[in-house]
């Protein structure tokens, strides 16, 4: 199926009973968040010293999107920050540098699950890729900005990273949807 | 105030500042400082212009066309001391002449010889605080950092940051600050050191040495900072020490206080 910009103003939508996806905006909990970043935390640390190849999946981003779309913006930009600061602490960056571009990423998924259905599988993918995207532009101006060394390379690990992090954010977190609520049929969400 | 936190847009850019405060302290920049603090100076530049051009400009009128009453007193007064340093300035050319037949007088000219650029201060620090100004002179007009700020009667301090349009000047008086000195009449080196008070003390100097209260020290010119010969202050207490070096402090010739206009040592 593929995805329809609208919004939950659309009366035609209303009419479908679309409002009731404003339910999801209360699924995350808290102690979820916690597991999240504790899981993703692990992940990274062993992929940041044993398989580098793997740092193209951007875990986090992908977290902080699921966050981000389940609840709302300040939520969003929140666990945006906390993501983002421990991959700075796992990569031995500047902290803060990861965690500034997730925060607005986190902020700006939030919006977006308020503008974009987002239950279909290549919308999913599509707004993952943008919002990579995105974060790669937000860091590459946090660099130059502080004047620090930007590699040759940078663009095209940001398209790859996009792409990479775009199909399994797409496909993971319709799995954890899944997962997390065996019941729901989402192709009948709007009947 | 809880509501107008939670507003998410209040949220993000609270965020976004605690991320790029974060960035701040971590990196320096070329002279060694936080970039916080770099941005924090730049900020408040304007604000400090915009003050002192207000206030200045406020002053100047009242002063010109205001309070004359004192203008024909000061005008009596600059001639007399005009007529005094053109007798001052022969005098100069003469021992110039003089010296020009001695041996190694480039190398004492060049000690001696350095230009200057003037500068308001347009912002001072609380006393309680830390001993800093802002002059409205910056790496445009030549400032760089550790150029040496000076006033006709005697050091000011030396500048540690610099952005195009002022520069942040670190007084002599500032703990830790420091200045090579020697004394004018029997020519003893130590270095002057500023506490964070008004006074300085005069250090490294042997107990066995004379150094009287009311002599005049001088800078060495061996900091690199500071040019041979400008005048630092008068002795106001001398000890013998426990130790083997005195206990020497200083009174400033500036009044640190009262600063309204500085020179910038462009070229030493």
């Amino acid at each position: 199926m593929a995805s329809r910009v609208c919004t939950f103003n659309d009366p035609v939508l209303i009419a479908q009973g679309f409002h009731r996806m404003r339910k999801l905006n209360v699924v995350v909990h808290k102690w979820e968040v916690g597991l999240l970043l504790l899981v993703s935390s692990g992940l990274q640390t062993l992929c940041a010293h044993y398989f580098r190849v793997a740092l193209y999946l951007d875990l986090s981003l992908i977290l902080v999107l699921y966050v981000g779309w389940y609840s709302g913006p300040a939520a969003g930009a929140a666990s945006g920050t906390a993501f983002g600061l421990v991959q700075d602490a796992i990569y031995r960056t500047f902290l803060g540098l990861n965690g500034l571009s997730k925060t607005i990423a986190g902020f700006a998924a939030s919006l977006l699950s308020k503008v974009f259905r987002l239950d279909d599988l290549f919308s999913r993918i599509a707004v993952i890729m943008v919002v990579s995207a995105l974060d790669s532009a937000v860091l590459y101006l946090m660099l130059l900005l502080l004047e620090q060394d930007i590699g040759q390379r940078f663009w095209l690990d940001a398209l790859i990273k996009a792409l990479v992090t775009g199909v399994a954010g797409g496909i993971g977190s319709r799995f954890y949807d899944h997962f997390k609520f065996p019941k729901k049929d989402f192709r009948r969400v709007g009947a | 105030m809880t509501d107008f936190v939670r507003r998410p847009i209040v949220a993000l850019l609270l965020l976004v500042a605690l991320n790029i405060a974060l960035l701040s302290v971590q990196i320096r920049n070329e002279s060694g400082r936080t970039l916080l603090r770099s941005w924090s100076l730049s900020v408040f530049t304007p604000v400090a212009w915009g003050v002192n051009s207000l206030t200045g400009g406020l002053a100047r009128a009242l002063a010109r066309y205001v309070f004359l009453y004192r203008a024909a007193e000061e005008r009596t007064q600059l001639l007399a001391e005009n007529g005094r340093l053109r007798l001052e300035v022969t005098k100069l050319r003469n021992v110039e002449q003089l010296l020009a037949r001695v041996p190694d007088y480039e190398l004492v000219r060049q000690q001696y010889d350095f230009s200057t650029r003037p500068a308001a201060v347009i912002w001072k620090s609380p006393p309680f605080y830390s001993q800093r100004l802002l002059i409205n002179a910056g790496t445009r007009q030549g400032v760089k950092v550790d150029s040496a700020v000076i006033v006709p009667r005697g050091i000011v301090g030396r500048v540690i940051a610099t952005t195009p349009f002022t520069s942040e000047v670190e007084l002599i008086t500032n703990g830790g600050a420091g200045a090579g000195a020697l004394l004018a009449d029997s020519r003893l080196e130590g270095i002057v050191r500023g506490d964070g008070s008004q006074i300085l003390s005069w250090n490294y100097i042997p107990s066995y040495e004379k150094a009287e209260v009311g002599q005049s020290i001088y800078t060495s010119g061996t900091d690199r900072i500071y040019p041979k010969g400008i005048p630092i202050g008068r002795i106001i207490s001398s000890t013998k020490g426990k130790k083997i070096h005195r206990e020497i402090r200083v009174k400033p010739n500036v009044d640190f206080l009262r600063l309204e206009e500085v020179l910038i040592v462009t070229r030493n």
